[in-house]
């Protein structure tokens, strides 16, 4: 494909599962998008300065994804839905946040001042997105490493802005809610008091954000970020308190690549606030990674289990691997 | 810390790409995408 060529839309569409009540995303121009992992060199990787998707150097830069799973301006529908099975556009912004121009970098070598950086774009990303009357979530992930499905190496991450609140959140959402009106306290400020007191499931405690294994891991290294005030958002963030999400951020990222010597594949997603315009004071901002490796050569799967009944099994013990994160590093 | 400085432009095929941090020298290619397109350049706020 020739730079600039305007590529072909293909629909995008939201079809509702009347049995699960969610909303499964349809995007057929995904399949054809690049695959450039591993063996990829810097010279011919899509996302270098001066490559295929950024034409000049820079810092950290953002763009819109060339196969997006959300459309800004999505075609007309081509199937009709019903009341039954319904069907909407698939309108919505994706976008990829490259965090760096050194293409064999990971967000775990860049330095602190990089990732306090890659904050404010983020919060940046999440204000200027949120703002759109038609995008009520804007969710904010890193997939990385093969293992988890990358198809670029280069070091970055990606942005959904979504239409809708996606299910996960509205579940947490709700048990906060629920939590709030029952005890009048947060249930993540909460969680994070019992983490605090207990000690032992914590990684690293920084000034203003802890990470900790939690009680309940689903992923053998699965490790929360939790902010330690009571943050509905990133835009509540003052300095000290980006600057410390940065060390924190760095801690865990080193002690993962450290384990196993390897650089560690993990699904880092925050989670915070939607941007619907409704009150949300009962929620808590917070970063979770989910790890896939659960030993030095053995890797989780989503088995039959997970995904057919929706029951994660941990075979390991959330104090166990926590104490082993303490110790990485050390 | 320097100031975080934005800079907003469009590819031809109508996608935006935005620089944070370093406003990256024009390019020549950029030069002719900025003619297409309107560039928007957005100072954000003191970052210390």
């Amino acid at each position: 494909m020739r730079r600039g060529r305007k590529p072909k839309k293909r629909m995008s569409a939201l079809r509702w599962n009347p049995v699960l009540e969610e909303w499964v995303i349809t995007a057929p121009d995904r399949q054809t998008r690049p695959l450039q992992v591993s063996g990829a060199s810097k010279k011919e990787c899509l996302l270098c300065p001066h490559g295929f998707e950024v034409p000049t150097e820079y810092d950290i830069c953002v763009f819109e994804n060339r196969f997006p799973s959300l459309q800004r301006n999505p075609p007309p529908l081509t199937l009709k839905g019903d009341q039954f099975y319904k069907i909407k556009n698939g309108r919505g912004i994706c976008e990829v946040v490259l965090y760096s121009p050194h293409h064999n970098r990971t967000l775990t070598t860049e330095s602190e001042n990089q990732i306090y950086k890659l904050i404010n774009v983020w919060q940046d990303r999440y204000r200027e997105l949120g703002s759109y009357n038609f995008i009520k979530y804007v969710f904010i992930f890193e997939n990385k490493g093969e293992v988890i499905g990358v198809t670029l190496s280069h070091p970055h991450g990606q942005i959904y802005a979504f239409p809708y609140i996606p299910p996960i959140i509205k579940r947490e959402l709700s048990s906060s809610r629920r939590h709030m009106a029952r005890t009048g306290k947060c249930l993540f400020c909460e969680i994070l008091q019992r983490e605090i007191g207990e000690k032992k499931r914590i990684v690293w405690k920084g000034k203003h954000f802890a990470a900790f294994v939690p009680f309940y891991a689903r992923w053998p290294y699965e490790v929360h970020i939790y902010s330690c005030r009571h943050r509905t958002s990133m835009l509540e963030f003052g300095e000290t308190e980006k600057r410390d999400l940065a060390r924190v951020l760095k801690k865990v990222l080193v002690k993962y690549d450290k384990l196993f010597g390897f650089s560690f594949p993990y699904m880092m997603v925050i989670h915070q606030a939607p941007t619907d315009g409704k009150e949300y004071s009962y929620y808590h901002f917070h970063i979770e990674f989910y790890p896939p490796y659960r030993s030095r050569d053995k890797i989780k799967f989503l088995g039959g289990c997970e995904s057919g009944a929706g029951s994660f099994i941990n075979d390991t013990s959330a104090e166990e691997k926590a104490a082993e994160l303490r110790k990485s590093n050390m | 810390m320097r100031k975080m400085k934005k800079l907003k432009v469009f590819k031809p095929d109508g996608r935006y790409l935005i620089y944070y941090y370093k406003i990256p020298p024009r390019a020549r290619g950029a030069k002719r995408e900025k003619a297409k397109k309107k560039d928007v350049c957005i100072e954000m706020e003191s970052s210390s």
